[in-house]
């Protein structure tokens, strides 16, 4: 295709798009303010401003693994939703309408709500579901979620069954945010042929709002999806929704202080207490499964001796992080299971800062004034870790032991602890969170089971007990969660005790909310997702 | 032909250094950074795709088959797909380009028209208490990091004062109260040609603050080479006939020989803006700016290499455009000057 | 600015060493030369003393502190305390030490490359010069700033691969520089007389035009070195130099600049910092150019 008229063609749309008229009104003068209301015949359209971080590294919701799930959250829908730790129900059903797994958990079947359909007309039907899985499970950035899946079958038009190869809490895994989506079947084909064709901004999902225009970096604007299954006559919800993406937590702050704006979603956290006695606002702290591990490589000297990884573990200052890190928005971390998410137990034991402790392991390990170097890498990207990692650097000074911090990618940080592990960093420090909410076969899993060539255990620990408890605990999970969760803990416990990283603290996200807007209800399964659609103003 | 002559070689001395660029840009980029089709991908990548993807962009191609790949595609409009955007390269520095002209334009004219004065009065009353103050002054302002000076006049103006915006282009209401019809993506001509005058004055309150904080490092140099040229231009033997003839002072010196003297301050008008591209980096960062200075500062944080690529292409190729126009200029008012 | 304050100086002919003993009596006499002239070497001064001077050396250099977080300035930290609790004033202190250093050095590799590179190219002449030049003209196609950032991106962040991206970015200014002086010196009658009894060219280079070029390669090089203190800060500002917790005032600025509302003072000192210093570089070099500028001196 002719780049040039691409880009003109892209320009005219943009262009329209500025002026506010491009789906209803094409031909509309440009600039006259009436252009963009004439859709609404009782004036302006309900819009919902947002100020918000996420910026969008791709349309394609099968590859989708990053930002852009606040987009993606609103315009798609995977079958189920699972709710928050403290609903009563575990799921709410979105494009099954209800579903069942055998008892041995190897067979789950899915019954499709009828007369829902894609926003380019396609009918969701079982092979729309069945193609989306596919594709998540072939080409998806989350993929592996869909590991234990070994095929789809259709029964008939509204009925699909999944059949997996080991047992597996494939309600948790289908309630994805990432790999998940259905999409329409025509959309998928097309991006079959053309891997870019998504990143135009087209999308063909299911949900409340559709993608009407976006500029990178700038802004996103959704308009309602007129046809949306769930209605729109409950509540008097938002017409359009403008994400104005705004790197900056302080102008977001400004921004939703001067009214431009009746939500942002990052506030700097030093301002946060400001709001708690502000007029016509409400603060609201939530828990997030947001979770910070630092990596001890096990090896490379001395970190292959687990005295001095306990020693090290001993000397963290971890109040001063979760201050320092989060202004106090954060809780230290038990293990690598974020609290909230299965399988979290306060069983799992923790580390308090004891230096006397730290030094006396240190001697007994033959270091009895440390006198050895560490390179740390964090992902240069991540402002926290910036704020941090100084902190480990100065603790672990006091036991004579020397850290170097470097900023790097995370791409470079990742790429460096895989290329050759014996000469990589001595700690990786690491945001993680479970790709869907099971952090027993993610957290767990993914970090610390032991595996040929690492993906994301990249402490490189290899410990024969602790992977026979976590797979006997994850193949018991939908059979015999009991079970599971006390294998789990005592996998945990034995890990922290071996300690193949720093297990650092939760984070924490506090929101401000306009008393203006109603409805706002946090997830913390679905952290970098805001759904827009249960939002109204109250008039 | 003597002129033509010139005009030739000096074109085609460009031609050549743009060449030499391209080559630069491609070995900074294609050579030292990390695994470029991991950068592409993104975090969480399985090493397959890295394989895939690296077969997609040719990087197992020997490394000149890749420089005529690139060049080709380059001269064809295909500047390669930006990592962060995951969209044409070109199309957005396209779409960059008018916010930060607009930015830099504001910047310069704000520079000369401050800059040009103070040089010539300077030079006019050469050692008097006005010349040494307008010297300092062009001093300081060479001498202001634009990035801590967009930070106070922030301070300043929006905390402490409260009457100009923190950052932005334009206040996000106007989308929905008085839209810009993007037809130049000059905001200010925009809103202009369409009489959108809230709209107008909306952008312009925002574009007060960046325009300062950019225009100060050329309006220091502004005044400099004007009063250096002025200084130049008055010592010499056709201004002292003027004298003796018995023109008035204020003539010669705001007339006949500011004329002479634009010479010099036309090329460090041009060099300048070429510079400020670079001053943009900060200004945007700091103001919110969505222009080239934004994309520019994240391809450079994230090694998103197409992206960088492009934008030093853009950037050599703009500053020996303007150095070509200057020069052919400059030899247009002034035959003396060769190559 | 170094665009034209370095071509301007390359048609000039070049310094007689007499002018060198003005330089000091120029300096005294003008208040302002003087004043930058203090304000730098007591800058100097703190720097090498910077560990003795600073409150609080070990924060200087990085150290957290978290029980004094954000604190406003005080008697006890006068320019306040940063997010991680350590004191501003000795982190600018301490700053003093690579803000000096790191220039420093840069201008001078600069010069150690580009000066003999541009002599060779002025004094041999021919498809020497043209080979050189047209290397340089490639260097000087870009805006100086803008290849170091690029190079900097490329080589990975850090003060070390930022000061070798300057390195790269500077040196073929002073190339130019040296070769206009090499051209005007190769006609003169020392060097003439040294070629014709059959002195070496190297020994040319190093004995007549080298020497010769020393005093505008200084006056240029203290021009250069504010211009590099604000890339230096540039490149740290944007992410890209001085990685923390190390002290770098650009580095400082861009640490504050998220909280400027509210902690005003974590941007504000070490901006200043890095403004006094350059004026002080600029302003001198502004007199020494004007002393050294021969259409002026005359």
């Amino acid at each position: 295709m002719n780049r040039k008229w691409t880009i003109v063609t892209l320009f005219l749309i943009l262009g329209l798009a500025l002026a506010g008229c491009t789906a209803a009104a094409p031909a509309a003068p440009a600039g006259g303010a009436e252009a963009g209301q004439a859709p609404a015949e009782s004036g302006a359209p309900n819009v919902l401003k947002v100020a918000a971080t996420a910026n969008i590294t791709t349309w394609d919701p099968v590859k989708s693994f990053s930002t852009e799930a606040l987009y993606m959250a609103n315009l798609y829908e995977q079958l189920l939703r699972i709710n928050p730790p403290d609903a009563e129900e575990r799921f709410t059903p979105l494009l099954a309408e209800s579903w069942e797994a055998s008892d041995d958990g190897l067979t789950w079947t899915f019954n499709l709500r009828s007369d829902v359909k894609f926003h380019d007309g396609e009918p969701m039907n079982a092979e729309a579901v069945k193609m989306s899985i596919e594709a998540a499970k072939e080409r998806g950035g989350a993929s592996f979620i869909w590991a234990p899946l070994d095929s789809i079958e259709v029964i008939d038009d509204l009925t699909v069954q999944f059949n997996l190869s080991y047992a597996a809490p494939l309600d948790l895994i289908a309630s994805s945010l990432y790999g998940a989506w259905i999409v329409s079947p025509k959309a998928l084909e097309a991006a079959a042929a053309d891997e870019n064709y998504f990143e135009a901004g087209v999308e063909a999902g299911t949900g409340p709002y559709m993608l009407e225009s976006y500029t990178p970096d700038q802004e996103v604007l959704l308009t309602r999806f007129d046809d949306y299954w769930g209605g729109w006559d409950d509540v008097p919800h938002f017409d359009k929704v403008l994400v104005l993406i705004t790197p900056e937590a302080v102008q977001q702050q400004q921004m939703l202080e001067g009214g431009e704006v009746d939500l942002a979603l990052r506030i700097p956290q030093e301002n946060i207490a400001s709001f708690m006695d502000k007029e016509g606002y409400t603060v609201d702290i939530e828990p997030t499964y947001f979770n910070y591990v630092g990596f001890f490589n096990t090896l490379r000297e001395p970190l292959t001796d687990p005295k001095v990884r306990q020693a090290l573990s001993y000397a963290v200052p971890y109040q001063d992080i979760v201050d320092v890190a989060t202004l106090g928005y954060g809780t230290q971390a038990r293990g690598a299971v974020p609290a909230g998410v299965w399988p979290y137990s306060d069983e799992v034991k923790q580390y308090t800062q004891d230096m006397d402790k730290a030094k006396a392991l240190l001697a007994e390990a033959g270091y009895p004034d440390g006198g050895f170097d560490l390179r740390l890498t964090y992902a240069a990207e991540n402002p926290t870790e910036e704020r941090f990692a100084p902190l480990i650097k100065d603790a672990f000074s006091d036991l004579g032991v020397n850290v170097d911090i470097e900023a790097i990618l995370f791409n470079q940080q990742w790429e460096e602890a895989k290329a050759d592990p014996p000469n990589a960093q001595d700690i990786f420090l690491l945001l993680y969170w479970p790709t869907y909410s099971d952090a027993g076969t993610d957290n767990l899993w993914s970090m610390f089971h032991s595996s040929d060539a690492p993906f994301f255990n990249l402490s490189y620990w290899s410990n024969e007990e602790f992977d026979a408890l976590i797979e006997e605990a994850a193949s018991l999970t939908v059979t015999d969660p009991e079970k599971a969760q006390e294998l789990y803990n005592q996998a945990q416990n034995l890990m922290v005790d071996e300690a193949p990283a720093m297990f650092l603290f939760d984070t924490k996200a506090p929101f401000v909310i306009p008393d203006h807007l109603k409805g706002f209800k946090y997830n913390l399964n679905y952290p970098f997702a805001t759904f827009f659609y249960p939002l109204y103003e109250e008039k | 032909m003597h002129r033509l002559e010139f005009v030739i070689r000096r074109t085609a001395a460009s031609l050549f250094v743009l060449l030499g660029v391209s080559f630069i840009t491609f070995f900074l980029a294609r050579v030292v950074p990390s695994n470029a089709a991991a950068l592409y991908i993104g975090p969480r990548a399985r090493p397959e795709d890295i394989a895939r993807v690296a077969e997609q962009l040719g990087l197992n191609r020997p490394l000149p088959v890749q420089y005529l790949v690139y060049m080709r595609a380059m001269l064809q409009g295909d500047w390669g797909i930006s990592i962060g955007t995951k969209r044409p390269v070109l199309q957005e520095l396209a779409q960059r380009l008018p916010a930060t002209l607009e930015l830099i334009f504001a910047a310069m004219l704000l520079a000369v028209i401050v800059g040009v004065p103070l040089g010539v009065i300077s030079a006019h009353r050469q050692g008097k208490p006005v010349d040494y103050f307008v010297r300092v002054l062009s001093i300081v302002g060479v001498s202001l990091p634009a990035f801590w000076l967009g930070l106070l006049l922030q301070l300043l103006f929006f905390r402490n004062l409260d009457i100009l915006p923190l950052a932005g282009r334009f206040n996000n209401d106007l989308r929905f109260t008085s839209p810009i019809a993007d037809i130049t993506g000059f905001l200010l001509v925009d809103s202009a040609i369409t009489g959108n005058w809230v709209a107008f004055f909306d952008v312009g309150w925002h574009l007060i603050l960046p325009a300062i904080t950019l225009a100060a490092y050329p309006m220091g140099l502004i005044a400099r080479m004007t009063r250096g040229a002025m200084l130049e231009v008055l010592s010499q033997d056709y201004i002292r006939t003027a004298q003796a003839y018995g023109l008035k002072e204020r003539f010669i010196v705001y007339v006949y020989a500011l004329k002479n003297a634009l010479g010099p301050t036309l090329t460090v008008i041009g060099l300048t803006m070429a510079f400020a591209l670079t001053g943009t980096f900060f200004v945007e960062i700091i103001f919110n700016w969505p222009g080239l200075g934004q994309f520019a500062v994240r391809s450079l944080l994230n090694l998103d290499y197409p992206a960088i690529m492009g934008i030093t292409l853009f950037g050599a190729a703009s500053y020996v455009l303007i150095n070509l126009v200057v020069d052919l200029l400059q030899a247009w008012i002034d035959p003396r000057i060769r190559l | 600015m170094t665009t034209s304050t370095v071509s301007e100086l390359a048609e000039t002919p070049p310094l007689r060493t007499r002018y060198s003993s003005h330089v000091w009596n120029v300096i005294v006499r003008d208040p302002l030369a003087l004043t930058s002239t203090i304000v730098i070497v007591l800058f100097l001064l703190i720097a090498v003393f910077a560990p003795w001077i600073a409150p609080y050396p070990d924060q200087g250099m990085g150290r957290s502190n978290p029980s004094t977080i954000t604190l406003p300035p005080s008697l006890e930290h006068p320019f306040g305390t940063d997010h991680l609790g350590r004191d501003v004033l000795s982190r600018v202190i301490m700053g003093l030490r690579p803000a000096f250093a790191v220039p420093l050095m840069v201008v001078a590799v600069a010069v150690l490359i580009g000066a003999p590179l541009g002599a060779l190219a002025g004094y041999k002449g021919g498809k020497t010069d043209e080979v050189i030049m047209r290397l340089t003209d490639l260097f000087l196609a870009f805006p100086s700033l803008l290849l170091a950032m690029a190079i900097t991106a490329a080589l990975g962040r850090g003060l070390r691969n930022a000061a070798i991206a300057l390195i790269i970015s500077w040196w073929p200014w002073y190339t130019r520089l040296v070769r206009g002086i090499a051209i005007s010196l190769r006609e003169r009658y020392f060097v003439e007389a040294a070629r014709s009894i059959g002195v070496r060219d190297s020994v040319i280079i190093a004995r007549h035009i080298l020497p010769n070029s020393i005093s505008p390669i200084l006056v240029q090089a203290s021009v250069d070195l504010g211009t590099v203190i604000l890339a230096m800060g540039g490149l740290a500002f944007i992410g890209l130099g001085t990685q923390p917790p190390y002290p770098d005032w650009g580095l400082m600025i861009s640490e504050g600049r998220t909280s400027i509302l509210n902690q005003w003072w974590l941007s504000t000192f070490p901006g200043l910092a890095i403004f006094i210093v350059v004026l002080a570089f600029n302003l001198l070099g502004d007199v020494l150019r004007d002393i050294f500028d021969p259409r002026q001196y005359q």
